[in-house]
């Protein structure tokens, strides 16, 4: 579970995450939508402990990603909006490397990359350089990356751009999957039609500000993600 | 023009974020103290060590002369430095898609790139320059005013010659080796040549002080002959010509418009083949998939990085090249290298015996030298670049992602100077406890330096470079390390000097040495397990 409580996060005097709390729960695909600059990013470096923040906690199975970074850390796998690798690494490499920061053992991520790469088309280009890949295959690197290591945790920053529709069909089927299993899967996105079909909560935040969080059932109600992402926006 | 400036103003602001101070803010103004220290120090250096050579040469009334030599051998430095970044510094830049999809010049481009490398050597130059011209004011026989509208326009245009040479020698160096498999390789191997060039052509030079002394007003005018940019600056001092001033303008408005040219015709090309040749596919499809633990893991990352950024190995590795050319010259030609050892000290020839009776002090002064020019970390943070995100989010102790960059460095310093102190040994057979001494200090001697270079580049990180050779050249951190290095081995090496003087017991010596090190190096340790986790935790890319 993680629980965000109260976190206000400034750079200097903007501020750009404000007194935001809501929870995700063991086993939900959790969509955290918003405007360009309004927040999203922060709040995410925040939770898989990239920026520090402010005021308030977070809490990942309970225990706090300030008190406790490296034992939160851990259940986590975090993809980035873009795809920040090593780039003079060989896929293979910078993979196995990920792996080895989260210890996994062998057999686990023998099995995992296994998996992954077949299911990315990634197999016979593992052992390339990454500065050889276009922005989508590096994005299937470190989504490869982020599953190899069996993650409890799934947290991604928009992790649909620049995949190709395959792809995008792919992620959401390992999703279903991972939460299957009680899994998180916790991630930011623009694409509202995607978050309607795959997410079973939401949480909508402005201007650093949570406007709304709960169910998709809930938030939405009757009508569409779209139209009720317009409507907040235009209050 | 106005939208050249505003690409200058573009180009130039995260590379000049050091000087903009934030009145209100304390933390800005802390950050540029240090950097100030540290140029007064080496400037002082410098301004009294000049002072002392203008004293000499007034005697004979040619001081002038020493403004020529020293003009020359800055335009040198200027050219030894460009030569193995300009290719870096030119290609393959993180901004070229940015630049080159705007409705601007080819010649454009070019000029910004060389303005920045220009406007980074201008300050560089001014910290050896400046106090040499402060230092010549009491010996100049005219006009102060004159003297020093000479010396600002020597100080501007100086750098403007060897960086267009070293920008043509780097098109021509990147044009050679985008053609190979193994570009990096050849880069490396062809800068390294150069250099070892370079420092073989000092050690013939080593009679130059002599001969300055004997034939100074000839020298001028040999200068004059020979390179003449450097040579007019004694000449207008001595004797103010306006058409030599205006030539010397001339010259390098020129070269520099010829550079932009030259280069502009061929940029484009050569830029895509440099890009284009970074795409390498592996014919292996087997993949390999090892476990290992977290340190080893992290130290292989550092090691690829360092293997795979040559201005990084041609800039660090330089100090242990240096190492191992003075050890095979004093194992096989020890005559040779005493000569060169004593010419710089007293002027006189000194028989090698001398040399011989306190070998583990010259060794000492020799690794001393060659280990503080190694600061292979103070880059190690910045170049990490927006990947400081990934290392933030692993779940790895910070205090473990920087002991092994730490690590990593020692990988590449210790066996080599190990295997050189052991070559030493079997040559020159000095006693078995100054050799473990001196195994130490091999040890705790680079390891302040590795420090050093991670807590200078923790203070001043720049992850947002468009080039490797911005973040290892050009930055504050490599600057200030420098100065550091360059500070603590001065001071070092003057300590050595006096206990030869004194006649201080060797291993007496060593053991101090070895202390004084162990010291700072566990200070060091604290300081960044405790600060340093901090200042990485704040880090944002």
């Amino acid at each position: 579970m993680i629980e965000i409580k109260n976190v206000t996060k400034k750079y200097g005097k903007k501020v750009a995450v404000d007194n935001v709390s809501f929870t995700v729960n063991d086993g939900d695909i959790f969509a955290f939508i918003g405007h360009n600059g309004a927040g999203k990013t922060t709040l995410i470096k925040s939770i898989v402990g990239i920026h520090d923040f402010d005021e308030g906690d977070i809490l990942i199975d309970g225990m706090s990603i300030k008190k406790n970074p490296v034992e939160c850390k851990r259940l986590m796998a975090y993809v980035p909006d873009n795809p920040e690798t090593y780039e003079h690494m060989k896929a293979i490499d910078y993979i196995n490397f990920i792996c080895d920061m989260y210890e996994t053992p062998l057999e686990v991520r023998e099995a995992n990359i296994k998996k992954y790469s077949k299911i990315f088309e990634m197999e016979d280009k593992l052992n390339d350089p990454i500065d050889s890949y276009s922005h989508g295959m590096k994005q299937k690197a470190v989504l490869i990356s982020a599953l190899a290591h069996d993650p409890k945790i799934l947290i991604m920053d928009e992790p649909f751009v620049g995949l190709d529709p395959k792809a995008v069909f792919d992620i959401k089927e390992i999703l279903n999957e991972m939460v299957k299993e009680g899994k998180i899967v916790f991630y930011s996105t623009h694409i509202l039609d995607v978050a309607e079909k795959l997410c079973s909560r939401v949480a909508i935040i402005k201007a650093g500000k949570l406007v709304k969080s709960g169910s998709m059932k809930e938030i939405k109600g009757d009508k569409s993600l779209e139209k009720v992402f317009m409507e907040l926006e235009e209050k | 023009m106005k939208k050249l400036i505003s690409l200058l103003k573009a180009c130039m602001s995260s590379d000049m974020n050091i000087f903009r101070i934030n009145s209100k803010k304390k933390k800005g103004k802390s950050s540029i103290v240090l950097p100030i220290i540290l140029a007064v120090y080496l400037m002082g250096y410098f301004g009294f060590m000049a002072f002392g050579l203008f004293s000499e040469l007034d005697k004979t009334n040619n001081a002038y002369v020493l403004l020529s030599v020293f003009a020359a051998a800055i335009t040198l430095l200027t050219l030894i430095e460009g030569m193995y970044k300009t290719s870096s510094l030119l290609f393959n830049c993180k901004d070229d898609d940015l630049l080159l999809s705007l409705p601007i010049k080819k010649s454009t481009v070019i000029f910004v790139r060389i303005f920045k490398f220009y406007v980074f050597e201008l300050l560089y130059n001014s910290l050896f320059l400046l106090p040499i011209i402060i230092a010549y004011i009491p010996f100049n026989k005219g006009s102060i005013i004159l003297y020093l509208i000479i010396s600002i326009v020597m100080l501007l245009l100086l750098p403007v010659v060897p960086i267009a040479i070293s920008c043509i020698i780097g098109v021509i160096t990147s044009s050679i080796s985008s053609r190979f498999k193994h570009k990096n390789l050849v880069q490396i191997v062809f800068s390294f040549i150069i250099l070892v060039g370079v420092f073989y052509l000092s050690m013939n030079g080593t009679k130059f002080l002599e001969y300055l002394i004997t034939n100074a007003s000839k020298l001028n005018d040999l200068i004059v002959k020979y390179y003449y940019p450097a040579g007019i600056f004694g000449k207008l001092v001595s004797n103010f010509n306006a058409l030599d001033l205006l030539t010397f303008i001339g010259i390098n408005v020129l070269v520099l418009l010829v550079t932009i040219f030259l280069i502009s015709k061929v940029y484009f090309k050569i830029n895509s083949r440099v890009k284009s040749s970074t795409i390498k596919r592996s014919k292996n499809k087997n993949t390999v998939i090892k476990e290992r633990s977290v340190r080893s893991s992290l130290i292989r990352k550092e090691l690829n990085t360092f293997f795979n950024t040559p201005v990084f190995i041609i800039n660090s590795g330089f100090g242990l090249v240096l190492f191992i050319l003075i050890v095979v010259l004093m194992i096989f030609k020890i005559d040779m290298f005493s000569k060169m050892f004593i010419h710089t000290n007293t002027g006189e020839a000194l028989d090698s015996n001398i040399l011989m009776n306190n070998i583990s002090l010259v060794i000492l002064m020799m690794m001393t030298f060659t280990a503080l020019m190694t600061s292979i970390t103070n880059s190690v943070i910045s170049l990490e670049g927006r990947n400081i995100n990934i290392l933030k989010s692993l779940p790895v102790k910070i205090k473990t992602i920087l002991m092994s960059k730490i690590y990593a460095c020692m990988v590449i310093t210790t066996p080599v100077f190990i295997i050189g102190l052991v070559a030493l040994f079997i040559r020159f057979r000095f006693s078995i406890i100054e050799l473990i001494l001196l195994l130490v200090l091999a040890i705790v001697m680079p390891l302040i330096s590795h420090f050093i270079g991670i807590l200078i580049n923790l203070k001043y990180p720049k992850l947002d470079a468009e080039s490797s050779a911005e973040v290892v050249k050009q930055s504050t951190s490599s600057l200030v390390s420098v100065m550091i290095g360059m500070g603590i081995m001065f001071f070092d090496i003057a300590l050595i000097v006096v206990c030869m003087i004194f006649d201080i017991n060797t291993k007496i010596v060593l053991l101090a040495m070895s202390l004084k090190f162990i010291i700072i190096d566990s200070i060091l340790y604290l300081v960044l397990n405790k600060w340093g986790t901090k200042k990485f935790n704040s880090l944002e890319a």
